[in-house]
């Protein structure tokens, strides 16, 4: 599983916070590391809107990233607004897009400008009737196989399940059958589209991929579809 | 434009309009908890506007709304004593909303855990005179608080700077201060006096001025009791050097980008519409919400 959070103490996070989000603030709220405060989201000098939110450093989400809470109860909780919970519990991004995104670790202000700031800029743009400008993605397993046809070019769950399955391997040979099913070598079919992959991403995040795609898809329902 | 002149319109847009869906959704909620309270209480409690609608210093951007419900000094209806008047309030709420206890209040959720900005303040007059009270608190050692809404109102109304504490308010959400609004809202007044016949953007330099280089002597009192709620624990020490630093950093933000600097630019909702495409383009690391629902 890839870990995309770069470690950093509280005196770097602190230090980070003053230059770049000074409404934010690093507390230790029953010995937990919360970063508390307005995310402000501006824009060439426009202030476009506010939340008041709470980073939670020690509750990690798969990739290893804090988990962000909008607690002023300004966002609606619900899923049209990618908040379901009744904590705030942001959805700030598909873990399989990210984990594909992002190559390095990101430290905390990468965190708060990248995920975070789109998040809320989102947000923004929802309040004003122009919803997601950046898009979102479908919820649950709609949105992962959503990605996994924008990644591996085809919108059949189980060939993107096989895809992975051979993806994850070390060592994979031009002769052997391409996972698409047609029947022919990988080195007359899909050569490319693995090459391509394989280059773009390490090892652990396509193995996260095929445990992340065997979570959401079942056995039952990757069924390949026959060319 | 002057710095004057552009506040005003800062101030104008953070006024809710008595037509706005936000007061009218609030007046509706208001009115909603009322009948709740009669429902269960009968014509016995006081249910009124509390907080910023009463005295005038309600923002756009934090428009959350106080309704009072004070009992009757010899009415037992509700409870005996003050904790199980804000108990049996928080049932009779809990019928409808889903409930939230804070230091005084009682939060109000809809079922989905939307929040409805709204705040209920349970408590019983201390005589019969109706003016001052007595509130429930369910934090710290004292498990009691005196109050009095009428002289709060006064105390914010008679000051002269309200537009300050308007202004001061939308700068303490910005920021993310961890001091209290009503904290706040006391040393603003007691900072400002004096200093009412001062334009609105000199009595917030001053403010800020004071802020940063003398906030160890700055004191607030209740005014509804000020000898008798130690309003310390609001001011300690960390949340006066928060605001210490917020004073200076904002103080430099006028030096350096002028008024603009602190409350951004004046836009209208096109032009912010604009901004925030425009803000979606500059993206460069794109990344969508999703939904693990």
């Amino acid at each position: 599983m890839p870990n995309l959070w770069r470690g950093e103490t509280d005196d770097e996070i602190r230090a980070a916070l003053e230059v770049r989000y000074p409404s934010l603030r690093l507390a230790r709220p029953e010995n937990r590391r919360v970063i508390m405060g307005a995310f402000n989201v501006q824009h060439t000098g426009h202030f476009l809107g506010g939340f008041q939110v709470e980073v939670l450093l020690d509750v990690p989400d798969e990739l290893g990233l804090p988990t962000v809470r909008e607690v002023g109860g300004r966002i609606p909780r619900m899923p049209e607004r990618h908040i379901n919970d009744k904590f705030g519990t942001a959805c700030l991004y598909l873990p399989e897009d990210l984990a594909v995104r992002v190559r390095e670790p990101l430290g905390i202000i990468e965190f708060l400008d990248g995920p975070v700031r789109n998040f809320f800029l989102g947000q923004i743009g929802a309040e004003m009737g122009t919803p997601f400008p950046l898009g979102e993605w479908g919820h649950g397993a709609d949105g992962v196989k959503e990605m996994l046809t924008q990644l591996l070019g085809s919108d059949d769950v189980g060939t993107c399940v096989a895809f992975l399955e051979l993806l994850s391997r070390k060592v994979i040979k031009a002769h052997w059958p391409c996972p698409c099913g047609s029947g022919r070598s990988l080195r007359d079919c899909h050569d490319g589209v693995v090459r391509r992959v394989r280059q773009r991403l390490p090892l652990t995040t396509r193995r996260f991929l095929l445990e992340r795609a065997r979570k959401h898809f079942p056995e039952g329902q990757t069924t390949r579809n026959r060319p | 434009m002057t710095p004057n002149e552009y506040l005003s319109k800062i101030l104008d847009e953070q006024t809710l309009a008595e037509d706005s869906d936000e007061l009218k959704q609030l007046r509706e909620r208001r009115q909603d908890v009322e009948d709740l309270l009669r429902a269960d209480f009968g014509s016995s409690p006081t249910i009124r506007y509390g907080g910023s609608k009463s005295k005038g210093t309600m923002i756009k951007e934090a428009y959350d709304l106080d309704v009072i419900c004070y009992f009757p000094r010899d009415d037992d209806d509700a409870g005996g004593t003050l904790e199980s008047i804000f108990e049996n309030v928080k049932k009779s709420l809990a019928k409808k909303y889903i409930v939230v206890p804070k230091t005084s209040a009682i939060r109000l959720q809809g079922q989905n855990y939307q929040d409805f900005h709204v705040d209920v303040v349970p408590g019983r007059f201390v005589d019969d005179n109706k003016e001052d009270a007595f509130l429930h608190r369910t934090t710290g050692e004292k498990k009691r608080l005196k109050t009095n809404l009428d002289l709060h109102i006064e105390h914010v109304k008679d000051s002269g700077v309200v537009s300050s504490i308007r202004l001061v308010k939308l700068w303490r959400i910005r920021r993310g201060l961890s001091i209290k609004h009503f904290a706040l809202e006391l040393l603003t007044i007691e900072v400002l006096k004096g200093k009412k016949s001062k334009s609105v953007d000199a009595q917030l330099e001053y403010l800020w001025q004071k802020l940063r280089d003398e906030v160890e002597s700055i004191k607030i009192e209740d005014p509804a009791n000020p000898s008798g709620n130690d309003l310390a624990e609001l001011l300690n020490d960390a949340v006066r050097q928060e605001l210490s630093t917020a004073a200076s950093s904002t103080l430099a933000a006028i030096d350096r980008d002028g008024w603009e600097g602190v409350f951004g630019k004046l836009a209208t909702t096109s032009e912010k519409k604009a901004a925030v495409i425009e803000a979606a383009r500059a993206v460069s690391a794109p990344s969508r919400p999703w939904c693990h629902c």
